[in-house]
């Protein structure tokens, strides 16, 4: 896995992107940018590199989920790595988040562990 | 007040009686005019009753939505006199402002405090090491000065350092006060809902009684069903997922759905 890899970080709340930030820091993911909600966030993926997107569910404007389906519907990011982190827990929604082609799904509150362990399998996948 | 609507719909019932008696009398006699006459002060009496409820409920539904802490007249009001309603949306601002404050002194704290006690490990293996080549005599004269003066160093900032992230330390623990305050605040508001809840079913067994009163019927309204293929909406955090069906309550479940679904 390349710790150098670029990773955008979507969540409306500072402290919990801050707190993924810290957390993936610690995992050795330096390269790492925040958007505040998928309408912030489409823009910056359009334009810049990333290699792996980490994104809530439940944002004002442009939530996770549609994020998700806007990125699988663009040619030049549809293989882009997704991994949702979220409060959100109903069965439907993670079918709807899987059948969107999410890569993984953690749910908060959640360990440094499990992200962790969601972003290696993540990647052994992808190979 | 159910007993209040009985009891005047019993003193209704019983004029009606006797004006039915009186109307059938004057209709034998022939009197016409008597007759119509009774068909007139049943009418009043009906309307009489009528407006008295009306009142009577008019004053009540006053007095709900006084209860109901809604100010109709928001603009013109003075810090003071602000409702409850608008002094709960300020305090569940400040639990978000209190929250939001202290994860950030946490955080602040504790990215400071990382590379001071990383720093101080990193020094302490090395020196270790060396302390270990010394009492394996493997030092020279020049070498264990060289060691003495690192070592002496290394005390200095221990010394220091320590006490600077003693202090972060005391900071994070300070900056979880929080908690107390926001819990308070959160019971108030909790307070506030319930009473509103409380105004808000008396207004509907008022708006029932209203009902009832005109002899208006409401058609059930048919709950709308969620449209296929629309987006699920967010909804936050579980609070209660012990409780409901559809959820799940931690990351096992997640993993054990997505591979149920080929993951």
């Amino acid at each position: 896995m390349n710790k150098n890899m670029k990773i955008l970080i979507v969540d409306d709340f500072s402290t919990m992107r801050r707190i993924i930030k810290n957390l993936l820091r610690d995992l050795g993911f330096t390269n790492t940018s925040e958007a505040d909600d998928g309408t912030t966030a489409l823009p910056m993926l359009k334009s810049g590199d990333f290699d792996f997107l980490v994104t809530d569910w439940n944002m004002p404007g442009m939530t996770g989920i549609e994020l998700l389906k806007a990125v699988r519907a663009d040619p030049k990011l549809s293989t882009l790595p997704v991994l949702m982190v979220t409060a959100e827990a109903k069965r439907d929604q993670i079918i709807e988040a899987a059948q969107a082609g999410v890569n993984g799904y953690v749910v908060k509150p959640f360990t440094a562990a499990a992200l962790k362990e969601k972003i290696e399998k993540i990647f052994e996948r992808l190979g | 007040m159910d007993e209040d609507q009985k009891s005047a719909e019993q003193s209704l019932c019983d004029s009606m009686q006797a004006h039915a008696a009186a109307f059938h009398d004057a209709v034998e006699k022939g009197d016409m005019q008597a007759a119509s006459r009774i068909l007139q002060d049943i009418n009043t009496e009906r309307d009489s009753i009528l407006y008295n409820e009306v009142g009577k409920l008019t004053r009540e539904l006053h007095n709900a939505i006084v209860n109901f802490n809604i100010d109709t007249n928001h603009a013109v009001l003075s810090e003071q006199q602000k409702s409850e309603m608008a002094d709960a949306q300020d305090n569940l601002g400040y639990v978000i402002k209190l929250t939001q404050q202290s994860a950030d002194k946490t955080m602040d704290m504790v990215e400071e405090g990382i590379p001071m006690v990383t720093a101080l490990a990193d020094e302490a293996i090395e020196l270790k090491a060396e302390w270990a080549k010394l009492t394996r005599r493997e030092l020279s004269k020049q070498e264990f000065g060289a060691l003495a003066e690192r070592i002496s160093k290394f005390l200095d900032k221990s010394a220091t350092d320590t006490l600077v992230i003693n202090e972060k330390l005391s900071t994070i623990l300070l900056a979880q006060d929080f908690q107390d305050l926001t819990g308070q605040v959160l019971q108030r508001v909790m307070g506030l809902v319930q009473e509103v809840e409380s105004s808000l079913v008396h207004l509907m067994k008022i708006a029932g009684q209203v009902d009832q009163i005109t002899g208006q019927q409401h058609k059930e309204k048919v709950k709308k069903q969620a449209k296929d293929g629309k987006d699920i909406e967010a909804e936050g955090p579980i609070v209660n997922a012990e409780e409901r069906e559809n959820v799940v309550s931690s990351q096992d479940e997640v993993d054990d759905l997505l591979s149920s679904l080929g993951f």
